[in-house]
């Protein structure tokens, strides 16, 4: 059944191909000079410049001859369907800071609309950017999961995240987590750098960029909501979400707020004891399931305000997650990480003409990153006595100036400033270091790029330095050649893009040496490294594309790319014998390092058809190390403490990443009433460690280990994965303005499980079950119809 | 799959999207001409001519072989220019031949040519249009272009235009962009 499924996926294009043949009358196509005419209302009197020409009427010649040369001011280069137009000329500002359609922007780039994303069904974020060619989700550090692109864990600050231009990442150590975080019915849409966006973002947008920009005032409507779901064995989650828009002559409102709770899993998981369960006899740990006791929970809510040219935008993440990685003696998973975050904005436009503009913001933000949440019952975990608890400010100044010479060379200048003040609650004892709780960072950073639209082709020079006291100053320029011609386009890209070390990464920095830390009474609590040695990794990379317009409502695009990154900052295990014999069995500390070199290689299709009956995306990413320099901590390798005793097993690709992925999303029109969408992932088979059992037996020194102790990691090879989700969506019932979504999301039951993509022995992080959800929605428009 | 491996896969696929893709360009060139058309159109009324050439036959001469000439025909069938006169198509393959005309067209393939054409028509009360980004800065007096959101436009050099003794309405002039 799945490999039937997975046939007609391959031959949907086709099919859709085929289907479409009919649409080719000249009358049809004559349309498609006016791409905008059948929604927008400013172009409504465009379509239909004469009383014979209507959208499906055959189009009288003369009639478009006469039309007024406001109407020609609107009038297409290229026919193309409307559908499709209003997708791919959609003006896309992430990868220029300048508005530019998805064929010219000087990256390799993915949209993603409301539209895709609510017909989708989608459940949270994983759901959407799982569509995404060469995007994966794996598993990060107790019970998080954390993304990658391109076969690069990026989740570890190397991948931006912005929510209205606003970053989210979180400023000690960067990281940004998935899994009912980040509410999809808030999303307007979602512009993705595929590929490095530091020399105008910085130091966290080395492999990616994602700029979540939601909905706004423009929707004039009161909008809210609410889903549930079921999986096989446990309840899903639930949410409840409200949108108020509203605009005036020279004031706009958005306000919007989303609550939500979900389970991460109802499957089974081998799950570590606490220390204080372990040293009782429980043993290492055993497996357990997570039904009911894997909640992750969400708030959010966010205001707009604009007032002329004056913005003022606040929002609030609360996100806390339960560790199901480990448990204590009654098998419960007590531990919670906190993620909250508050952030404002402040910025005005200040347009000096219609060439000048000038961009001063200040943006303020307070973060608990990492706050764990420890009940005193347990806190003898692997953490130590006590909890962590990480209060960060950053305050941030910027300027950003641009200027249009002509229609032809713009150029733009920009500079940002800011400074995080932490506060770090943490006596633990191995994971963290033990240094100085208080902490001020500053750093600063020029960038300035020059796009000229050249006759033959565009031209986007562009670079940012980056300046700190802690690390040398990083320089990354970029230059980028686009050219569209009719229907094709090409782009060749190359970039230097880095990671800046932040606060988090300098406290845990780690370059082999390190000392013993004593209490008072001699007892061992923790390490501390001799020095703060770790410099931005940098990543040179080059990527190419090539896109055609098939037909009048098909899009395809290939691309190429190469990433090779040097000093690569990396957050692993370090165990070695000295540790083991101090602090007992397995133990080591998590630290950042720089590696000598990584880089991945790979290419990607992107195939969409949009007419209005639907549309269908396709796309394929593959990646590989083969010819790539690679590090153990990354690498498919046997199970082994020590590097040295590692084998590689697979040097095509790395741990938790599949070289090849298929994803597909359609949506079908059945009637005014009713729309069927199908969204699917394949991804071939992975790599990751997983705990293996070896019975009663000894250590080194010749001292016994029971069975329930001597557990150690074994390289598992895990099989394909074929997810597949169905939704249906009813519009306008059972009231008017009602809409009714229902779906079954990975109809085969697949749960697919995060695997840990570096070296580490946490075993694979359990996924949902088949889920069966509902969602519902309501909208009172706030303006009289005219 | 090595570098090697994938750039073939890269390039085989590439070949084949652009056969696909073949099947349908003949459409996407009727549009873009077709639009063009529109805008030459618009010119007939909103350019003026030098008074000698208001009356008779107006002439729209296309160098070379170009799509353009299918749509100009259909307009010159379907359409008057200025207050009333007849159009006519002319295409003609060497600059010997050119016509008394009041549009040139150039098309990409002839691009090159422009010095010899300028150097040709010099106060001759002939437009020249080129469908070339950029050459309006380099001689033609109005040249297509599209911009970000696939719209056609066009770039316009108004000393080029008063040289051929020709004038603009502000209203038309107002949708172009002022080169040179």
């Amino acid at each position: 059944m799945k490999r039937l499924l997975l046939l007609l996926i391959v031959l949907l294009p086709g099919l859709l191909m085929h289907g479409q043949e009919k649409d080719t009358t000249q009358g049809k196509e004559f349309r498609y000079l006016f791409g905008f005419a059948k929604n927008k209302d400013k172009y409504a009197v465009i379509n239909n410049p004469s009383d014979s020409i209507g959208r499906n009427d055959t189009v009288r010649l003369s009639a478009f001859y006469d039309m007024s040369l406001e109407q020609l001011d609107s009038i297409k280069a290229l026919g193309i369907a409307p559908e499709l137009e209003r997708f791919i000329n959609r003006l896309i500002s992430v990868s220029a800071a300048k508005p530019l359609t998805q064929r010219t922007s000087p990256n390799i780039i993915t949209l993603i609309t409301e539209d895709e994303i609510r017909k989708s069904g989608a459940r949270d974020l994983i759901d959407v950017l799982r569509l995404v060619p060469g995007f994966h989700f794996a598993q990060d550090l107790n019970g998080n999961v954390g993304i990658g692109l391109r076969g690069n864990w990026a989740t570890e600050g190397k991948m931006l995240v912005m929510v209205d231009g606003m970053e989210i990442n979180e400023y000690y150590t960067a990281h940004l987590y998935f899994g009912n975080h980040l509410p999809v019915d808030l999303i307007k849409r979602i512009e993705i750098i595929r590929g490095p966006g530091s020399a105008i973002y910085g130091g966290f947008a080395e492999f990616g960029v994602i700029n979540i920009i939601t909905r706004g005032a423009d929707e004039n409507q009161l909008e809210f909501g609410g889903g549930a779901g079921m999986m096989t064995k446990e309840y899903a989650g639930n949410q409840s979400w409200m949108h108020l828009g509203k605009t005036w002559k020279n004031f706009s409102l958005s306000l919007s707020s989303c609550n939500s709770t979900s389970q991460r899993s109802d499957q089974k998981i081998y799950s570590f004891y606490d220390a204080a369960a372990s040293s009782s006899g429980a043993g290492v740990g055993d497996y357990v399931s997570v039904a009911g006791k894997s909640a992750i929970e969400s708030t959010w809510s966010q205001l707009n305000l604009k007032w002329k040219n004056l913005t003022f935008s606040s929002l609030s993440d609360l996100y806390r997650t339960t560790d199901i990685t480990q448990m204590n003696a009654n098998r419960d998973h007590k531990v919670k990480y906190g993620f909250s975050g508050g952030y404002t904005e402040l910025k005005y436009e200040l347009k000096g003409g219609s060439k000048f503009t000038l961009t001063p913001k200040v943006n303020l933000g307070l973060q608990t990153p990492w706050e764990e949440g420890t009940p005193y019952a347990i806190a003898q975990n692997e953490h130590g006595t006590d909890s962590v608890n990480i209060v960060l400010l950053r305050l941030k100044e910027s300027l950003t100036a641009t200027y249009d010479f002509d229609h032809r060379t713009s150029i733009l200048f920009g500079a940002e400033h800011y400074t995080d003040f932490t506060n770090i609650r943490d006596t633990v004892g191995q994971a963290y270091f033990t240094s100085d709780p208080k902490y001020q960072y500053a750093a600063a950073g020029i960038f300035g790029q020059a796009l000229f639209k050249l006759p033959a082709f565009h031209l986007v020079l562009g670079a940012r330095t980056e300046l700190s006291s802690e690390f040398k100053p990083a320089i990354v320029p970029r230059i980028a050649i686009t050219k569209k011609w009719n229907r094709y386009h090409f782009k060749v890209l190359l970039s230097q893009a880095f990671r800046a070390p932040t606060i988090g990464n300098l406290e845990q920095a780690f370059d082999g040496n390190y000392s013993v830390v004593y209490d008072t009474a001699g007892q061992a609590i923790g390490i501390s490294s001799v020095g703060r040695n770790l410099e931005p990794e940098r990543t040179f990379v080059f990527e190419a594309e090539f896109g055609v317009m098939l037909k009048n409502n098909m899009y395809l695009t290939a691309n190429f790319f190469d990433f090779t990154s040097k000093d690569p900052i990396v957050y692993y295990y370090y165990q070695d014998n000295f540790l083991e014999r101090t602090f007992g069995y397995g133990s080591g500390v998590y630290v950042y390092q720089n590696f000598p070199m990584s880089g991945t290689t790979g290419l990607e299709l992107d195939y969409r058809i949009k007419g209005n009956w639907g549309y269908c995306n396709l796309n394929y990413s593959y990646y590989s190390v083969k010819n790539n320099p690679r590090i153990p901590v990354y690498s498919v390798n046997t199970f082994d403490f020590s590097a040295e005793n590692q084998t590689e097993i697979n040097p095509k690709q790395l741990l938790a990443f599949p070289s090849h992925k298929l994803s597909v999303s359609t949506f079908f029109d059945v009637s005014d009433r009713l729309s069927i969408s199908f969204t699917g992932n394949y991804w071939s088979k992975t790599y990751g460690y997983d705990v293996m059992f070896l019975g009663d037996g000894y250590d080194d020194n010749g001292n016994f280990i029971p069975a329930a102790y001597h557990v150690s990691g074994r390289l598992v090879r895990y099989r394909p994965v074929f997810l597949a989700n169905l939704y249906f969506t009813l519009r306008d019932l059972p009231i008017k303005n009602m809409n009714i979504g229902f779906g079954v999301h990975d109809i085969f039951n697949d749960s697919p499980v995060f695997i840990q993509p570096f070296f580490g022995l946490k075993a694979p992080l359990p996924g949902p079950s088949r889920e069966v959800s509902l969602k519902l929605s309501y909208k009172i428009p706030l303006t009289k119809k005219k | 799959m090595s570098i090697r491996r994938q750039i073939r896969v890269l390039i085989i696929a590439l070949t084949l999207l652009c056969q696909l893709s073949g099947i349908r360009q003949g459409v996407a060139q009727d549009t873009y001409y077709q639009s063009q058309s529109l805008f030459i159109y618009k010119f007939t009324k909103y350019i003026i001519w030098p008074k000698n050439m208001t009356s008779g036959n107006f002439v729209i001469c296309v160098y070379g072989n170009s799509p353009v000439v299918k749509e100009l025909e259909t307009m010159a069938a379907l359409k008057k220019a200025g207050k009333g006169q007849n159009i006519v198509i002319v295409q003609v393959q060497t600059l010997d031949n050119l016509p008394k005309a009041h549009i040139l067209y150039i098309p990409s393939s002839k691009s090159r040519e422009l010095a010899d054409i300028m150097e040709k028509t010099k106060k001759a009360g002939v437009l020249i249009i080129a469908e070339r980004e950029g050459l309006a800065k380099k001689g033609a007096v109005i040249n297509f272009m599209t911009t970000e959101d696939e719209l056609l436009k066009f770039e316009i050099n108004v000393a080029r235009l008063k040289e051929q003794l020709l004038d603009i309405m502000p209203e038309l002039l107002k949708l172009g962009y002022k080169v040179g």
